[in-house]
């Protein structure tokens, strides 16, 4: 067996015993900062954290589940691997490096980097993951990168990049607390928690009589029910809805003329195409009232200033990149595109990221990966399954999954299944023993985000990094991901040994002369091994990691001191807005050690940049002539042919799924151990409305059947008289197997909603899934009365 | 924000919602619970846990159910209504007073 290089060889180790630590919830985009209790190596207490630039003491309920994330039956203890008979053997960290590195270097060698594919890294609140994935991947010059982000929000990247060449590091959001009139789609935000406190920003828009509420969904939502108008959309109809409403803007000339003369290409063409769109049409497929379609246009155009909060609902249905598509046309034909209170980019830390136009494509569908918020391309999680069972030479050999599950969490559960199968090496890296993991060849254990250095970086208004110490010990065996990538690349041979004088120029990095230098020599040593940008940049980093790191409290910090470096010399304008002692600091690199000593000071989370919305538009449109080019000619087809032909139902599933709930009892499937649910339950059933149940001779807690065109699921029903008639709805995050507390056999808690996605639903430009409308038949199974389901459903 | 308890708690007190507080803010006299605004973090879990659907945003309180907002806030800071976080069983009569839409008169402040 080789000599495995190693940095990090056992657990962190804090305190066992600490009050008032500052941490972050993981559980949801949201990131709230937290203060938590620990005794005896045990999280005791989870309070929010009123020092936390973000959320400014704000949590949901979900934070009281971190313990049962942390500790609980399924936790991996030491590196496994997969014998014939599907169970697994303990093997130790060396053995497991060497044996995955020697098969990822055969499939390499003998067929294509590319056959080597990454799955996963970051997941809500734990990023670090990426600064050790991504450059094993450019290591191995791979660009197979699968992420959830490409199961979601990619068409709103790919609509960006087109029309404004945005970078990838940025999100057009809306600005929530300031705008007069929001237009909220496919979102339940005073459940789910999205922006800075959502519960506090709409009862400001519900109550202030200056600020206007739309809400566009199905559901009587518990944001519609503060709503001054409830547009109760069919759905996945979104897109006729956005049509109607840029059609009457179009044909009442109700346009801003100085932003669309100042910042828009090519409005006339697209004037002109939406000249022949009937708003009523529109309306009526839809499923709205043309009136509310009608008025909410005009005064949407009209308002002093307007916004569109968006997420998942408008996300997974289909035309997504045409509903994303409309939702910017709107923005920018009444000048609330890059404009404060209407929506503006918002930036994430760390250094300018470079619009790259060329992105790998997948082999069997051609689509092309979109980059977001990462600067590499992201492939949609559901081409996997196709591009593992090509016949194409290239086609993906070796999987490694770390921090998903995509038996669980990817669409059609039955098609990854058979997928996975066939590969020739599945690598899972992962806390817990997740349904993936089950059916791995090798299962390698790293800590959870409570128990090493974490980082959490998603854009919000300001710039608000967060870079967080382990607050618990965690098993000996784990090993944090980037120590696990480093191992892997090293014992492969794909990044040689830092040369010495790294080390004593990493010594002395941490001063403005001595980073600059430290930076250029492993960037020229880097390149002068040849290999084009993404190895040189493996090469860099992996350096990083093991010089520069051995001096800081982990090594995986290194990339953050890195990226500190990078935001100061390439963002400075924002970090002296927000940071004053910034501003005296002619060497871009002092002013780099600063960010970097700040973020190492403050693990409750710092201000780092603000910026000023005025010339937000200017400053993220990178279009050659400042505009955005709005007219989008094979969108624009595409919108024609939907104005143009009626919709289409399968009347053997006359009813629509969504596939994905917002409750206050999920957490996507992060926290394993159901035992984190309280009350009477049932947490996970099958909702629709009580006209449609009573027809269906369906009564509440009856087990009833759902079947579309790939599977079939049962849970108990539910009904509400706020579900749309023709319309289901199914809590997310459900259908993990966890062992049952007192018999020890694994057991599914609650339903598994990717069992009835088609992989084939999906948008055809991202492959984003038709999650969110799975069409369907139900029926009733069981009556309530000698129904066990609500038994089996939880252990809550 | 907060969340308010109103008057459908009232000789019920079922005392379901107190077991899905997060932060522990339900307060509990001897027919009645009230939440601590204070201590609310407006995450709405007890809400579809209370079998007389007594539970209400502040944002949505009915124009009759308006006083409770203050009545909440000053029965919880009162000492004898004490933190309440486990359930128990409902007050006997429940199943009568579950219908009742008036029943303000019936609050016991426990000297408050």
């Amino acid at each position: 067996m080789p000599t495995i290089t190693k940095i990090i060889d056992g657990p962190a180790r804090p305190s066992p015993n600490a009050v008032n630590v500052p941490t972050v919830c993981v559980l949801c985009s949201h990131n709230c900062g937290l203060r938590i209790d620990v005794k005896d190596n045990t999280i005791t207490a989870i309070r929010g954290d009123e020092s936390n630039p973000n959320t400014a003491g704000y949590t949901c309920n979900k934070a009281r589940a971190i313990p049962n994330y942390v500790r609980h039956a399924q936790r991996v203890a030491h590196p496994l691997k997969r014998r014939p008979d599907g169970t697994f053997e303990r093997i130790s960290w060396d053995q497991a490096v060497s044996e995955i590195a020697e098969r990822l270097n055969h499939i390499r060698q003998h067929h294509a980097p590319r056959s080597i594919a990454l799955a996963g890294i970051g997941g809500q609140g734990n990023h670090m993951a990426g600064l050790g994935s991504l450059p094993f991947m450019f290591s191995l010059n791979s660009p197979m990168f699968f992420n959830a982000l490409g199961q979601e929000k990619t068409q709103h990247a790919l609509v960006w990049r087109r029309l404004y060449r945005a970078t990838p590091d940025v999100y057009l959001h809306a600005d929530e607390e300031h705008s007069d009139y929001m237009l909220l789609l496919g979102t339940n935000p005073v459940i789910s928690n999205r922006g800075r406190n959502a519960t506090e920003v709409f009862k400001d828009l519900a109550t202030n009589p200056q600020r206007k509420l739309v809400v566009v969904d199905p559901r009587v939502s518990e944001t519609a029910r503060r709503a001054d108008r409830h547009m109760r959309v069919k759905p996945g109809c979104d897109v006729y809805l956005l049509m109607g409403l840029t059609a009457v803007i179009v044909r009442e000339h109700l346009q801003d003329q100085v932003f669309v003369a100042r910042h828009v290409k090519d409005y006339e063409p697209l004037a002109k195409a939406f000249q022949g769109i009937d708003p009523v049409l529109m309306a009526e497929r839809a499923g709205v009232s043309a009136q509310d379609l009608i008025d909410t246009a005009r005064e949407f155009a009209q308002s002093p200033s307007a916004c569109i909060y968006f997420d998942l609902g408008i996300e997974q249905i289909p035309h997504s990149t045409i509903v994303s598509y409309l939702i910017n046309v709107l923005l920018l034909i009444t000048g609330n595109a890059g404009v404060e209170k209407g929506n503006a980019f918002i930036q994430q830390f760390g250094p300018k990221q470079p619009y790259i136009k060329k992105q790998v494509e997948a082999l069997v569908s051609g689509i092309e990966a979109i980059p977001l918020l990462l600067p590499v391309g992201i492939l949609p999680p559901n081409v996997i399954p196709e591009e593992i069972t090509s016949t194409h030479p290239d086609r993906i050999r070796a999987l490694i999954v770390d921090g998903a599950n995509p038996l669980v969490s990817y669409p059609d559960t039955k098609a990854f299944r058979e997928a996975l199968a066939q590969l020739e090496l599945l690598v899972v890296i992962e806390p817990a023993m997740t349904e993936t993991a089950m059916v791995a060849d090798y299962v390698l254990p790293t800590p959870v985000g409570y128990e090493k250095w974490e980082f959490n970086t998603f854009p919000h208004m300001d710039v608000t990094p967060q870079l967080r110490p382990p607050v618990v010990q965690g098993p000996d065996e784990a090993l944090p991901e980037p120590e696990i990538y480093f191992r892997l690349a090293r014992a492969m041979g794909l990044v040689p040994k830092a040369p010495r004088i790294l080390h004593w120029l990493a010594r002395r990095a941490r001063h403005p002369i001595g980073a600059p230098i430290f930076i250029g020599v492993a960037t020229m040593l880097a390149a002068l091994r040849g290999g084009g940008v993404f190895p040189v940049a493996g090469r860099v980093a992996n350096w990083l990691y093991e010089t520069l790191g051995a001096t800081l409290p982990s090594p995986p910090i290194s990339m953050l001191w890195l990226m500190s470096h990078g935001y100061a010399l390439t963002r400075r304008a924002e970090l002296n807005a927000a940071v004053p002692e910034a501003r005296h600091l002619k060497n871009p690199h002092a002013a780099g050690e600063l960010v970097f000593n700040k973020l190492l000071a403050h693990p409750e989370g710092v201000l780092l940049g603000q910026s000023p919305l005025q010339g937000n538009f200017e400053r993220h449109c990178h279009q050659p002539d400042g505009k955005a080019h709005i007219y989008q000619s094979d969108w624009m087809t595409d919108i024609h042919k939907l104005a143009t032909t009626a919709p289409l139902q399968n009347p053997d599933y006359p009813f629509i799924l969504n596939g994905g709930l917002r409750t206050g009892w999920n957490a996507n499937t992060i926290v394993r151990d159901p035992a984190w649910r309280k009350g009477k339950g049932p947490h996970c059933p099958v909702i629709l409305n009580p006209e449609d149940a009573a027809e269906l001779g369906i009564k509440e807690g009856d087990l009833v059947k759902l079947t579309s065109k790939r599977g079939a699921i049962e849970g108990p029903a539910k009904l509400e008289p706020g579900t749309l008639r023709g319309h289901l709805h199914i809590p997310n995050g459900f259908g993990m197997q966890f062992p049952d507390p007192v018999t020890g056999q694994l057991k599914q808690t609650g339903i598994l909603i990717n069992e009835l996605v088609d992989i084939m639903d999906r948008d055809p430009y991202t492959g984003c899934p038709h999650t969110k409308t799975i069409a369907c038949s139900i029926q009733r199974v069981v009556e309530q009365h000698d129904n066990a389901h609500d038994e089996q459903e939880e252990a809550a | 924000m907060t969340f308010v308890v109103t008057e459908a708690c009232i000789q019920c007190k079922y005392t379901d919602c107190v077991t899905v507080c997060p932060v522990d803010c339900f307060h509990e006299g001897p027919n009645f619970l009230v939440i601590n605004p204070d201590g609310c973090v407006d995450c709405g879990i007890c809400v579809p846990e209370c079998p007389a659907n007594a539970i209400l945003a502040d944002v949505d309180l009915p124009a009759d159910q308006q006083h409770f907002l203050q009545l909440n806030a000053e029965l919880s800071r009162y000492p004898a209504w004490a933190v309440i976080n486990m359930q128990k069983a409902p007050l006997p009569e429940h199943a009568q007073w579950l219908a009742v839409q008036s029943k303000l008169d019936q609050l016991d402040r426990h000297g408050a």
